[in-house]
């Protein structure tokens, strides 16, 4: 192999490297938010969300992360130098929470005979808020990891790095969200709901992981290890683990809070499912 | 449509089978909640130090089967993340700054972790024996 690779000048080697470090970190933190902003938006043009909702996100999401990102050090000293993984596993399960009550209402919404503006705003502001705590935490990452770069020759290459990862995110994305769009009104909902209840599963087996690094749930040795199967390194592993949080080396408590949450929301699954066999279905549908 | 109608409904369980059944439930997982668990007294303290974008040491042997207190000291200016695909573990760790990590419990083995931030020089392993 090494015959075949021309010597490059140290300037540029490192510079090569460095980008591609840059687009792989950012890409990583985009795709986790990616799908459940593709779920939820494909939601909300069915129910017709003003989009004005999705702007507030982002907008709130950008704040949060700058905030975040200013007190980094203070946070991390806060519960004996575990405050980090308190926060973002709070704001883990704080997302989980709103998602299992937007499927619920979701599912309420639809079934109404005259649409309910009062249900629909509600809708709106947790499906707001969810974006904005997925963005807080992944914009804060990114923004601790640029300003490492600040100053130094090496602020360019990290910068279009990143904004690579950043429209590699994206566009995954927004293939996702057409995707689902293209979905026919009664089985997107349904589609919908399981990916929401996946990515919801996902976030709090993250949480539970978060925790057990802190010390504040118990370890334990992996109940499996499918990394033959499928490695966590890959990028498929990579995706899934970005999508719904797939784990090769799981331990009983992780998997608990996975399932939980999976049933939880799944309940909403089978009432839409039932739902979309019915008459009343479509009533809040406007495709 | 027909047949729906027709299916009877399954007898509700009385107020006291469903309390049984819930107390089963939660028995049941807390024992798996608690499969493995290792209750140590007190974990062991390893650290590890970051100084120019690589780990010292890049080696690192601690006890295998339970447990371990990790601090990450953080010696260079700007912030990296400590990460393991093999430990499950991530967590960047601001500049001039030390991080409290725990891992484990690790059966033997070789378990490699990098910086994320600086992937292509800071990389080091554990090895739990």
């Amino acid at each position: 192999m090494g015959s075949f690779i021309q010597r490059l000048p140290r300037e540029k080697l490192l510079r090569s490297d460095v980008m591609l470090s840059a687009v792989i970190i950012v890409l990583r933190e985009f795709l986790e938010a990616a799908l459940i902003t593709s779920v939820l938006l494909a939601i909300g043009r069915l129910a017709c969300f003003p989009l004005r909702w999705f702007v507030q996100a982002i907008v709130l999401g950008a704040l949060g992360a700058m905030l975040l990102a200013n007190g980094f050090n203070t946070i991390s000293d806060w519960f004996e130098g575990v405050g980090q993984e308190v926060v973002n596993a709070s704001m883990l399960l704080l997302a989980v929470i709103f998602i299992m009550l937007f499927a619920q209402m979701l599912v309420r919404y639809l079934q109404l005979s005259a649409s309910s503006a009062a249900l629909k705003s509600m809708l709106c502001v947790l499906a707001t808020l969810v974006i904005a705590l997925c963005l807080v935490r992944e914009l804060a990452e990114i923004i601790v990891y640029l300003s490492g770069f600040a100053v130094g020759d090496q602020l360019q290459p990290v910068l279009i790095g990143g904004a690579l990862g950043a429209g590699i995110g994206i566009s995954a994305g927004a293939l996702i969200y057409y995707a689902l769009v293209n979905i026919a009104g009664r089985k997107r909902v349904v589609i919908c709901l399981i990916l929401l209840s996946l990515i919801a599963g996902g976030m709090s087996s993250q949480a539970a992981l978060y925790l057990i690094q802190a010390d504040w749930l118990p370890a334990q040795l992996p109940l499996w290890d499918s990394s033959a199967l499928l490695a966590e390194q890959s990028i498929i592993g990579q995706l899934l683990y970005a999508l719904i949080g797939y784990e090769s080396t799981p331990t009983a408590i992780q998997l608990i809070f996975y399932a939980a949450v999976l049933v939880m929301v799944g309940c909403s699954v089978f009432k839409s499912f039932q739902m979309a066999q019915s008459q009343n279905f479509g009533q809040g549908l406007h495709e | 449509m027909l047949e729906r109608r027709c299916v009877k409904r399954p007898v509700k369980p009385s107020r006291l089978e469903r309390l049984r059944h819930r107390i089963y439930g939660v028995f049941l997982l807390a024992h798996l909640a608690f499969f493995q668990t290792t209750l140590a007294q007190g974990s062991e303290t390893y650290t590890i130090e970051i100084r120019d974008h690589l780990f010292f040491p890049d080696e690192l042997q601690v006890p295998a089967g339970q447990k371990v207190k990790l601090i990450v000291y953080n010696n260079d200016a700007s912030p990296e993340e400590f990460e393991s695909f093999e430990l499950n573990r991530e967590k960047v760790i601001g500049g001039g700054r030390k991080a409290v990590i725990f891992i484990g419990p690790l059966k033997p083995g070789e378990y490699p972790f990098f910086g994320e931030f600086h992937p292509k020089t800071a990389q080091g392993k554990i090895i739990a024996k």
